[in-house]
């Protein structure tokens, strides 16, 4: 090789290792701005495949009726993926998407600074005033902002496999309040041999809502932990007796209710009733086809008269990232996205989701056949517009969310639901006093 | 390092008689084994060196969902010192740790030594099956091993210990049976991995060598003993080492078993909490500190291990 021969290559060399460098850099920011043809380019995450078709057709929509346009792209990344990539990009302030889906859990993590690097959805949610569940915006709220827009209200209610409940002589619209339950449980065991239901252990959508149903909170007004509340402690030592004392339960196989194991325990049969958010339809449409127009959905049992028949279970924001280009746009669409008429019928149309927009509930529009009425029946609103009202949560936002709900999953539920080592005022107590 | 020499590197400097000024030349023979190495170097100082050290800086620090962050000095490692699920992790990687170093190095030596052996049938079909199991994603694998770790009596350990009329046990859940799980899935996976190194070892050592202890009246055992260990040991020291390592880094399986948080944290791993702290709470400042203290934990097993094995002192 020659002199120019060997510098030549020495310089191509260079160029080659500071370009392969460059390339890990994230370049979303040049995406964001505007494309040849003046649309707005967006870039969002999400982690489910059917809520990333969801905005795309949203955003097709939106450019029919709107004048600034939007190019949106849409990157679906596994959740665990998603949350850590998000969470990098927001911490070290580049590299963020401009809309972001946060799933509640997550969204303690990341609306946990004073002033949270996303931005306020506040002035782009005026127009729908009055016309969506308060209680969904409280979740992703700070200070008076709110950040992220739920796909859902998450109602929960109880579905109760209407064979077994048959068998064992027990109408399921009878069943009012818990110890109803446990009445019913225990007929639906001797005469089927089945459990009435599993419980929770690494996961505590049930355990959150009997504690919103007795119009309780376990984080205090000032933010501290209060699992030891009387109504918290009732509802654990309720799940704990299912399990120990009445026998009308297991320990939940797989350790939750959504998951796949347990999705095929529910659809042989095994298993006569869960207590579940309204996403869980969806679980149930597409995981246990077997139980196809054999589920009754009614609202949850309540210990006392009074207490709330439902309860606003798990939930995703769409959240839009100090990083975007054109927050307020993106304000703006993501708010118009969920809200808008139209979009809140899509919610439940194509993803079987309780939309937050809930003056459509009781709308024809929302019997119109799909895959959940085929499944559940035409009515499954009507249940679900006379429990609106009934649906609150249990703080999930607060800064000691997170280490809440970790000390909940890996000591307060195994140590009284899997096994049955502490009594549930004990756990809860010794919860707060590691928590606070 | 020693200088280039010109005629190895092919370049002569028949060009030195040329007119312009010497001063402005640039001896590219100099510069250029530095621009090879760049790459690596670069790579290591951006992506290794600079993240390790604001990792030891941010240990220190309190890091509050995003923008807000505080110097808190030594707070994190005081909070270190009395988190229960620390040591609970850290009992959990010791455990793990002894479980599978005594059973990944004498077991896979022991089948690389009876694969060496002449006439051996189906040796290359052997070698394979027990090597193919690294090659399946880690994930995917704890996947598989998960369900059949299942509690119900369907599952496929508890169909086993069916056979033998025990069980079912609830594997996942209960400290020892969870590290039984853990282990399986390491030994599964690694015991060809380890095969092969002892293998190549194997293949180093001198035939001569087990002629002349045949000369003295050596049987296989003693052979086996007196000849093969001892010049395995480099090899043996080397699995040790990425055996350690390995323990302590462990985070894949636990993780497919039982996500971020084990039930009484029969699975928790360092670098579960590491994941877990930035992760789920945002708490970055204590994530880094569990982090150097994981560095400084391999940093002393090793160094004492290697020191015992009298790695250094050979090459004194």
């Amino acid at each position: 090789m020659n002199q120019f021969g060997k510098k030549l290559g020495l310089a191509a060399l260079a160029a080659v290792t500071m370009l392969s460098l460059g390339a890990c850099g994230n370049n979303s920011s040049s995406a964001s701005g505007k494309s040849a043809n003046g649309e707005n380019k967006m870039t969002m995450w999400t982690f489910v495949d059917a809520q990333g078709d969801f905005w795309k057709d949203a955003a097709k929509s939106w450019n029919k009726t709107h004048k600034q346009k939007i190019d949106l792209k849409v990157n679906v990344l596994p959740f665990d993926q998603m949350n850590q990539k998000l969470t990098v990009a927001m911490q070290s302030g580049s590299g963020a998407p401009d809309l972001a889906d946060v799933e509640l859990g997550q969204a303690a993590t990341q609306l946990k600074a004073d002033k949270p690097p996303y931005y306020p959805l506040n002035s782009a949610l005026k127009p729908y005033d009055g016309k969506l569940v308060k209680s969904r915006l409280d979740n992703f709220s700070k200070n008076g902002n709110v950040y992220g827009l739920d796909y859902h209200v998450g109602t929960t209610v109880t579905y109760y496999n209407t064979d077994i409940m048959k068998q064992a002589g027990v109408d399921p619209t009878s069943i009012k309040t818990w110890d109803d339950y446990v009445k019913a449980g225990k007929e639906v065991k001797a005469k089927t041999g089945k459990w009435m239901n599993e419980v929770e252990y690494s996961a505590y959508f049930q355990f959150d809502s009997m504690t919103a149903q007795q119009h309780a909170d376990y984080v205090t007004k000032s933010g501290k932990a209060d699992l030891a509340n009387p109504a918290s402690v009732r509802a654990l030592t309720e799940l704990q007796n299912w399990v120990y004392k009445d026998k009308i339960a297991r320990p939940a196989v797989g350790g939750s209710l959504d998951n796949d194991q347990f999705f095929a325990e529910m659809n042989k049969g095994n298993v006569a009733s869960v207590t579940m958010p309204s996403w869980y339809m969806e679980r149930m449409a597409d995981n246990m086809p077997k139980l196809k127009g054999k589920v009754a959905i009614e609202p949850t049992p309540v210990f006392k008269e009074g207490d709330y028949r439902s309860a606003g279970g798990g939930g995703t924001g769409t959240m839009v990232t100090n990083q975007a280009k054109n927050q307020k746009l993106a304000a703006q669409f993501v708010v118009w996205g969920k809200a808008s008429k139209d979009q809140a019928y899509k919610i439940w149309e194509k993803l079987g989701f309780d939309p937050v927009r809930y003056d459509i509930w009781s709308s024809k529009r929302m019997k119109a056949d799909n895959k959940y009425t085929e499944y559940f029946g035409k009515d499954i609103f009507d249940t679900f517009v006379k429990l609106e009202p009934d649906v609150h949560s249990v703080t999930k936002t607060a800064k000691v969310s997170p280490a809440l709900q970790d000390y909940l999953l890996k000591n307060t539920m195994p140590s009284t639901l899997l096994h049955d080592k502490m009594t549930p005022k004990a756990a809860l107590e010794k919860a707060d006093s590691s928590l606070n | 390092m020693q200088k280039p020499n010109s005629e190895v590197s092919g370049v002569t400097n028949h060009e030195d008689a040329d007119s312009r000024p010497k001063v402005r030349r640039i001896k590219w023979d100099r510069i250029a084994p530095y621009l090879f190495v760049s790459p690596f170097i670069i790579s290591f100082l951006v992506f290794s060196l600079y993240p390790f050290i604001s990792a030891v800086i941010m240990s220190f620090q309190q890091v509050n969902g995003f923008s807000d962050v505080k110097w808190i000095g030594l707070a994190n490692y005081q909070q270190l010192f009395k988190d229960g699920d620390f040591y609970a992790a850290l009992w959990n990687v010791v455990r793990y740790g002894f479980w599978t170093i005594l059973i990944l190095i004498p077991l896979p030596m022991l089948l690389a030594y009876i694969m060496n052996q002449k006439g051996i049938p189906f040796k290359g079909f052997f070698r394979s099956v027990y090597f193919v199991p690294v090659l399946t994603s880690s994930v995917i694998a704890g996947l598989i091993f998960k369900y059949a770790f299942s509690g119900e009596k369907s599952g496929v350990f508890n169909e086993l210990l069916h056979v033998f009329g025990a069980g079912p046990l609830d594997w996942l859940n209960g400290s020892h049976t969870a590290m039984f799980a853990l282990v399986v899935i390491a030994v599964w996976r690694w015991l060809g991995v380890n095969m092969i190194y002892f293998l190549s070892g194997l293949q180093g050592i001198s035939p001569e060598l087990y002629e002349s202890a045949s000369m003295d009246g050596a049987n296989s055992f003693q052979k086996f003993w007196y000849v093969t260990i001892p010049m395995l040991k480099p090899i043996t020291i080397y699995v040790l080492t990425i055996s350690i390592m390995a323990g302590f880094s462990l985070f894949n399986e636990s993780y497919v078993y039982w996500g971020a948080q084990s039930p009484n944290n029969v699975g928790t791993t360092l670098v579960t909490l590491i994941y877990k702290a930035a992760f789920s709470q945002g708490n970055f400042g204590y994530s880094c500190t569990l982090g150097v203290a994981l560095f400084v934990i391999v940093v002393v097993v090793n160094a004492v291990q290697t020191k015992a094995m009298g790695l250094f002192k050979d090459e004194a």
